[in-house]
């Protein structure tokens, strides 16, 4: 699939992802800047709702790929936890000739066999998700604690 | 009579050695591999300096200072960053170095930093000294080793220096009780102890970077070219987000009892 004059969706959300929350701006203007690196032509993001495990807008833009060659976001953490979900909207944009760019894995899917690698990679991070998140804190800083 | 571990013998002086010491040296497991990765980062470099009319080439990386100055070495580092970066086989060529001693440290189910990094320390360069540091201090996973590895010999100052595990735990105990309240004062605390780990090229270093390291300014007569690049156990923890796999890490190899356990999980519809 050449990525040649191709108009990229933005996909942003305001809820947490992959264990971040970032700003709605901030995941704009990483998308902007994503697109301006590849000669890509980037079209103003749509916001996801903030209700939790809910895809309502990713549903629409992914039913509407048509009107893009390329969708982009963040994370594959913001896409639907359940691998089924998941996989039939990637799918769905594979099947309108729209390819699915993740800027933090640095990963576009083109084919069923990346839908595969993207289901992979996040059902292993989910296994070593629960994990030793703090390291110890530094006795001095209470000092400056209220 | 109960074994303890089902490690070989030699395994389990590998391991002690470098629980001790804080990192490993060998030699490089496929040289051919070393030799095409030295005859990139030259190529690639006189093809920067021919593309910005600079005068000369570079004939011997430990001799690139005499083309190379200050003004544009890290223009050069990011440019070389960049094309070693935008090929996969740089990853695995760069793994297959030093293949069966990470296997043998860190396990057969293993997950690599997402980019090689370079390292370029010349004479004279303060631009260059990396600061002391210990990437598990930054929010790196505590689970890595760096896979270090000069394309020039690495001696004196123009080698690394790394505090071993027992030191480094006593700085890092020190700097929680308050004791020691900047990284300056955590490097003239211990600057008596730094001890460059001289590592020829034909060899590989693998570190364990929960240990303050890092440079000091080359005051010998020849440049430092290093690459390095983290590795981890597939399944070790995650600490923060921004060193979880996908994003820091990928995975390079997933055994078939772990795709199998992915399966099944996927299939009853459990996410962990």
């Amino acid at each position: 699939m050449s990525l040649e004059a191709i108009n990229v969706k933005g996909y942003t959300t305001p809820r947490t992802f992959s264990g971040f929350q970032i700003p709605i701006p901030l995941q704009s203007m990483a998308i902007r800047r994503y697109c301006e690196d590849r000669g890509l032509v980037f079209n103003h993001h749509v916001v996801e709702n903030i209700t939790p495990d809910t895809y309502f807008v990713l549903e629409r833009i992914t039913r509407e790929a048509h009107l893009y060659q390329a969708i982009a976001m963040c994370s594959v953490g913001m896409l639907p936890t359940d691998s089924q979900h998941r996989t039939a909207l990637l799918s769905l944009c594979l099947d309108q000739d729209t390819s699915v760019h993740f800027l933090f894995e640095q990963t576009v899917v083109t084919s069923q066999s990346d839908i595969h690698a993207v289901n992979e990679l996040i059902s292993l991070t989910n296994l070593v998700s629960g994990s030793p998140s703090r390291l110890g804190n530094f006795q001095y800083l209470s000092k400056y604690s209220s | 009579m109960a074994i303890d571990s089902f490690l070989s013998p030699d395994d389990l002086r590998l391991g002690e050695e470098f629980l001790e010491a804080g990192y490993v040296i060998q030699s490089c497991e496929e040289l051919e591999v070393l030799e095409e990765l030295k005859r990139r980062l030259l190529t690639e470099t006189n093809r920067w300096l021919a593309d910005h009319q600079q005068l000369g080439q570079v004939q011997e990386l430990q001799f690139s200072h005499e083309r190379i100055t200050s003004e544009f070495i890290n223009d050069i580092r990011l440019h070389l960053f960049a094309h070693l970066n935008s090929t996969e086989d740089t990853r695995y060529s760069y793994f297959r170095l030093a293949s069966s001693l990470i296997q043998r440290l860190v396990g057969n189910e293993l997950a690599m930093q997402s980019k090689v990094n370079l390292s370029i320390q010349q004479p004279g360069d303060q631009t260059s000294v990396l600061e002391l540091h210990s990437d598990v201090w930054a929010g790196d996973s505590p689970f890595q080793v760096v896979l270090w590895v000069p394309f020039t010999d690495s001696t004196a100052s123009n080698a690394m220096f790394l505090l071993k595990p027992s030191t480094s735990h006593e700085a890092y105990q020190r700097a929680r009780t308050g004791e020691l309240n900047s990284m300056d004062q955590v490097h003239e605390a211990y600057r008596s102890q730094f001890k460059p780990i001289e590592v020829k090229f034909g060899e590989v270093l693998i570190f364990n970077s929960n240990c303050l390291h890092g440079n000091q300014l080359n005051t010998t007569s020849t440049s430092r070219w290093s690459l390095n690049c983290r590795i981890t156990s597939l399944l070790a923890p995650a600490t923060t987000p921004e060193r979880r796999l996908g994003a820091y890490y990928t995975p390079i190899m997933v055994r078939p009892a772990t795709r199998m356990g992915i399966r099944a999980l996927d299939s009853l519809g459990i996410t962990a």
